[in-house]
């Protein structure tokens, strides 16, 4: 597998703030790579770089074979680019924007096509301001297929949406997959990362701190569970039998074990001797929350 | 270049469903032209038609009579004795005002003595005047002031004590139309040309639609023209409407030819569309947009020459008028409408209004941004 997009030693600065500050990572022909991280790690600063529609400071940036620092107009015929917080032009149906978006690229796939790929068919004719939130996004991600790219940026796609507008358009992402397109998204929902990306690179302060499938980032926390809850503080409950890792994150308690059974009744009968409330109490396998966690010591939000 | 032709009348058809851009595009000058045009009629223009009625009829009078008659001056005077015969002449347009050399004048200018035997040392010399759509009437009476006051200083010694008491008169003017219809259709085409370009631009920034067109290979140079013809068929759309009723309705004469009108009102389009284009490369926000297109455009809108006559502004006044495109883009229709001009010889106007055009694009290039 050839890549498609290689990036090495990428620099970009804000005045003091760097915001990207010296990431490498090659992305796989085919593959679905997600950027995750905060707001503010430097996903969208990457992702427009990439994009050619901002200058980087160093590095090498390589995409579909073309270098996106000297030749960003030829790249653009190449990529397909869906911004964050997608706006459409006002007073144009859906069909119109694909044709209006169409008709800026030598090449071009169908608007009734295109709106089979995102599941909009019944909305070709409607105004683009009378979309919900979830169907703009899905003609964002059509506007940016409408080239038929081989490779597709996906901006945090399902920031503000509701849940089940998200599940949606994750379908949708899922079954571009099969169609060998290489698609790089950034996120800020570890879930989304998980069920969408091939690899996943954890982003935080301009710099890569993980790359890996999902699951191997997973298990590289070892084979635990997560127990959490609100009451008491972090210091009663130290020393509990099987708990590795004690957090506490927005006066939620996260106990890491790999004895499950001892750490639940020790924390039940901990509360009991102390006369806590035990609130908000969930076990859970360990997600890639829990990497994030790992690596910057703090819980990841929106 | 299909490509662009589907993107530039992607724009038009955007344009054609805002309700309020077709209103204030092309609904709006016709209203205000119909508005303007039947409230004023047909008024006067350079030459004022004044009447001089001697009640005295001395030597004294018949000089100050002599006097408001030179050449040199924009009245042109008629005799009148009875007073009701000039007020309704004055009340029907046929004069636009009336000097009155009152009785006793003689005597004041001798020895100061009021008509009453009063040493009172002050009289009064009325002027009626008619409708002053313009402010042109005003200017008219305060020439007929100077005249007055020029001719008691030569002839007469001792305090200024001779005063004119101008009393307006309610009546209806003919043949402002002809000069407000070009100015209409000067102010309309900057209207658009100004507002077109400028909403689409800052909107599309401010939604980031700029941003992602950057991402497609269109380019601002095609962004741009994709939006300007559609906004000059606008233009072409909106001036024909207007001209129309203006020769229709109100008899408006085209003397020069369509062609030239034509050629002047795309050129006028650019030039405003290009301080539109200004206003939008330095606006930070779709607010901001706004008060800056008032800002540019209202000065224009009330000294530009379209309701009045630059010569009729105080002349203070008429050096900011004088530094307005739209003065330019107003007289150059107005020579090439009204007086049959060809291109060539409103050079003076197309030159300042290239000159301008030239200047704002090259700033809105400059300070041009995409998001």
């Amino acid at each position: 597998m050839a890549a498609a997009i290689r990036v090495e030693g990428l620099r970009k600065a804000y005045g003091a703030v760097r915001a990207v500050d010296g990431t490498s990572f090659q992305v796989e022909e085919g593959e679905i790579f997600g950027l995750v991280g905060p707001n503010g790690a430097g996903k969208t600063t990457t992702l427009e770089i990439l994009e050619g529609l901002r200058p980087a400071d160093e590095g090498t940036v390589v995409v579909a074979g073309i270098d996106a620092r000297k030749d960003a107009a030829k790249l653009r015929t190449r990529i397909g680019v869906q911004l964050q917080a997608t706006a459409l032009f006002e007073r144009l149906t859906v069909t119109e924007t694909l044709e209006l978006f169409g008709a800026l690229y030598p090449r071009r796939l169908p608007p009734a096509e295109l709106l089979k790929m995102v599941h909009l068919e019944e909305k070709a004719k409607e105004w683009t301001e009378k979309l919900s939130g979830g169907q703009r996004q899905r003609l964002a991600v059509a506007l940016a297929l409408v080239n038929d790219p081989a490779i597709l940026f996906l901006d945090e796609p399902t920031t503000g949406l509701d849940p089940q507008a998200r599940r949606s358009l994750w379908e949708v992402i899922a079954r571009l997959r099969g169609t060998g397109k290489t698609i790089l998204l950034t996120t800020h929902y570890m879930e989304e990362a998980e069920r969408l990306c091939d690899r996943v690179a954890v982003m935080d302060h301009g710099r890569i701190l993980a790359l890996d499938t999902p699951p191997k980032l997973i298990r590289s926390l070892g084979e635990r569970n997560a127990v959490e809850f609100t009451g008491g503080v972090p210091a009663d409950f130290q020393g509990l039998p099987g708990v590795e890792e004690l957090r506490a994150e927005d006066g939620r308690l996260i106990l890491y074990t790999r004895e499950l059974e001892r750490t639940v009744g020790a924390v039940f009968e901990t509360a009991r001797q102390r006369n806590l409330a035990i609130e908000d109490f969930r076990i859970r396998n360990p997600s890639l929350d829990d990497v994030f966690i790992q690596l910057t010591g703090r819980r990841i939000r929106e | 270049m299909r490509g662009f032709a589907v993107y530039a009348i992607a724009n038009m058809k955007m344009f054609f469903r805002d309700r309020g851009a077709v209103f204030w595009s092309f609904v709006f000058p016709i209203l205000f032209m119909g508005l303007l045009g039947l409230g004023f009629g047909r008024a006067g223009t350079i030459e004022f038609d004044m009447a001089v009625i001697d009640e005295d009829d001395t030597a004294w009078s018949g000089g100050l009579w002599q006097a408001l008659d030179n050449e040199s001056l924009p009245f042109a005077v008629t005799n009148y004795t009875v007073e009701a015969d000039a007020r309704a002449a004055l009340e029907a347009g046929d004069l636009d005002l009336v000097v009155v050399i009152p009785r006793g004048f003689a005597a004041f200018m001798e020895n100061q003595t009021a008509p009453d035997g009063d040493r009172d040392r002050t009289l009064a010399l009325p002027i009626l005047w008619g409708a002053d759509p313009q402010g042109n009437t005003l200017v008219a009476v305060g020439v007929a002031e100077r005249v007055v006051d020029a001719f008691f200083q030569a002839t007469a010694s001792g305090p200024d004590a001779l005063r004119v008491a101008p009393e307006p008169v309610n009546s209806r003017s003919l043949d402002y139309i002809d000069y407000l219809a070009p100015g209409i259709l000067a102010m309309s085409v900057m209207q658009t040309g100004v507002f077109g370009l400028t909403f689409f631009i800052v909107t599309a920034r401010e939604k980031r639609i700029l941003k992602r067109l950057q991402a497609t290979p269109i380019g601002a140079a095609m962004l741009l023209a994709g939006r300007i013809i559609p906004a000059l068929v606008v233009v072409l759309i909106q001036s024909a409407l207007l001209l129309l009723v203006a020769t229709l309705v109100f008899g408006v004469q085209i003397v020069g030819s369509v062609l030239a009108v034509s050629v002047l009102v795309l050129f006028g389009a650019l030039v405003f569309i290009c301080l539109g284009f200004m206003v939008s490369s330095v606006a930070k926000s779709i607010d901001s947009a706004e008060t800056l297109m008032n800002v540019a455009t209202m000065p224009m809108f009330f000294l530009g020459d379209v309701f009045i006559p630059v010569s009729g502004l105080p002349v203070e006044v008429q050096y900011i008028a004088n530094a307005m495109p739209l003065t330019y883009f107003a007289r150059g229709l107005r020579e090439v409408m009204l007086r049959g001009a060809d291109l060539g010889s409103i050079g003076v106007e197309l030159g300042v209004l290239a000159v301008f055009g030239v200047i704002t694009f090259g700033l809105a290039v400059k300070l041009f941004r995409w998001e």
